[in-house]
C-alpha cells in the first residue's frame, strides 16, 4: 500500500482547507474528520500523486515519526478516505514536510458526533448510475 | 416557518400544521419579503391556533428563524418549510417522546423525500433515499431550552445554518432521541434553495471549521487552568 498513488474517494468524501484546518467529510455516514500541520501537508502530496514510500525517502523521519506516518496512510484507507489511484506521480518525489514545529505529527480526529446526520441533501443533483447520495464527477 | 415567496406550496404545509395543533399552540409564519401571494394566502388561512405573520427583512431562513424563535412562547418549539409537510400526529408523536423522557432534549424523526408532482424531475424519483435521519430542522421537536443554552442561528450563513446549529448542540451535550416515524415529508421540486449547489457553497465546511474552532478555544481555555494546585488545609 505504500508504493501506490491515492486519489480522494469522491464522490463519497469531499475534503477542503479552511484556513489552518483541513475538512475531510463522508457524505454517506456523516463522519468528519480534520487535519492540520504535517498530516495537512501529507495529504496534499498524496493526493498530488506522491506514493507514502516516495514522501518517506524524500524526508529523514525518525522511526516514530515513520510509524506515524504509515499509521496515517493506513487510516485514511482504512476509513476509505483515500482509495489507490496508481502509480506515482513524477513530480512529487521530492515534497518535503517539516515535522520540528508539529507537536502531533500525522494526527487525524476522527469525529463521529454528526454521524448519519450529515448528509448530501438529494435536492442537488445524483449520478444517474449510481444514485443518491452520488454527485456526478 | 421562514417563507419567501411560497404561494405554490405553502397552503399544504400550514395545512399539515392545522390538522394537528390545539388551541394553547402557537404558528409563527415569517414571510421573507415574498413578492408573491404568500401573504395573503397567510392571512386568510384559519386554524385551530394561534397565527401570528411576522414580516422579516428579507435576510434569509436564519434571521427569519430567530424572529420567530423572538415571539415564541411554547415549551416546545419545532419548524417548517413553506415547500414541505408533516405527516399526520407529527406533533403529538413528538410530543410524547419529549412527556416520557425529561432528559431528552430533542427528538427527531425520519425524513422521507418526495419528488413533487409538478417536478420537471420525474426520473429521479427511484433514486431517492429510504426514509433517513438527517440535519433537518422540520422533523426534529426542541424544548426551548435548547436554544437558551446553545443561542440562535446564524444569520451571516444562508446555507447550512442548521447544520451549525445542530454541531452546537452537540458540543453542548444535548440529548437527540431518534424517533423511528417519519417526522416530515421534504419536498423536491425545481427550485428548492439549495438545488444545484456544491458543498462548498452549502458552507458544509464553513459550519464544521467553526466547530473545530469553538471546541480548540474551548480546551485550550480548559488547559490553562491551573491542575494539582490543591493545597492540603
Amino acid at each position: 500500500m505504500y508504493d501506490v498513488s491515492y486519489r480522494l474517494n469522491a464522490p463519497t468524501c469531499i475534503a477542503e482547507a479552511v484556513d489552518d484546518d483541513l475538512i475531510v467529510i463522508n457524505l454517506v455516514n456523516g463522519k468528519y474528520y480534520n487535519m492540520r500541520g504535517s498530516s495537512a501537508l501529507a495529504w496534499e502530496a498524496l493526493l498530488e500523486g506522491c506514493t507514502p514510500n516516495q514522501l518517506l525517502r524524500a524526508n529523514q523521519w525518525t522511526d516514530a515519526e515513520t510509524q506515524a506516518f504509515q499509521a496515517f496512510v493506513q487510516l485514511l484507507v482504512d476509513e476509505s478516505l483515500m482509495v489507490e489511484h496508481g502509480p506515482a506521480g513524477e513530480s512529487a518525489s521530492s515534497v518535503s514536510i517539516v515535522l520540528s514545529e508539529d507537536p502531533a505529527p500525522f494526527q487525524m480526529d476522527v469525529f463521529t458526533d454528526m454521524e448519519e446526520m450529515l448528509r448530501l441533501d438529494p435536492v442537488h443533483e445524483v449520478d444517474a448510475n449510481v444514485g443518491w447520495p452520488h454527485k456526478p464527477d | 416557518m421562514p417563507v419567501r415567496d411560497g404561494q405554490r406550496y405553502i397552503r399544504t404545509a400550514l395545512e399539515s400544521v392545522a390538522c394537528q395543533c390545539a388551541d394553547a399552540d402557537e404558528l409563527i409564519v415569517i414571510d421573507d419579503a415574498s413578492t408573491d401571494q404568500t401573504v395573503e394566502i397567510v392571512k386568510a388561512f384559519s386554524a385551530p391556533c394561534r397565527v401570528h405573520l411576522l414580516k422579516g427583512a428579507g435576510k434569509g431562513p436564519a434571521a427569519a428563524r430567530n424572529l420567530g424563535l423572538a415571539r415564541a412562547t411554547g415549551r416546545l418549539i419545532t419548524f417548517l418549510d413553506h415547500d414541505d409537510y408533516w405527516p399526520k400526529k407529527r406533533i403529538q408523536s413528538h410530543l410524547d417522546c419529549l412527556e416520557a423522557q425529561p432528559s431528552v432534549d430533542i427528538t427527531m424523526g425520519r425524513v422521507e423525500y418526495f419528488l413533487s408532482p409538478d417536478s420537471a424531475r420525474e426520473n429521479q424519483t427511484r433514486m431517492l433515499p429510504e426514509p433517513v435521519y438527517g440535519v433537518n430542522l422540520g422533523a426534529s421537536t426542541f424544548r426551548r431550552e435548547v436554544f437558551e443554552n446553545v443561542g440562535l442561528f446564524d444569520e451571516r450563513m444562508r446555507f447550512s445554518e442548521d447544520h451549525d446549529l445542530f454541531l452546537r448542540i452537540r458540543e453542548a451535550g444535548c440529548q437527540i432521541l431518534p424517533i423511528d416515524d417519519i417526522g416530515l415529508y421534504y419536498r423536491i421540486h425545481d427550485t428548492n434553495m439549495t438545488r444545484g449547489k456544491s458543498p462548498q457553497e452549502m458552507q458544509f465546511f464553513e459550519a464544521i471549521h467553526k466547530s473545530l474552532s469553538r471546541r480548540r478555544a474551548q480546551r485550550q481555555a480548559l488547559s490553562a487552568f491551573p491542575k494539582n494546585r490543591i493545597r492540603d488545609a
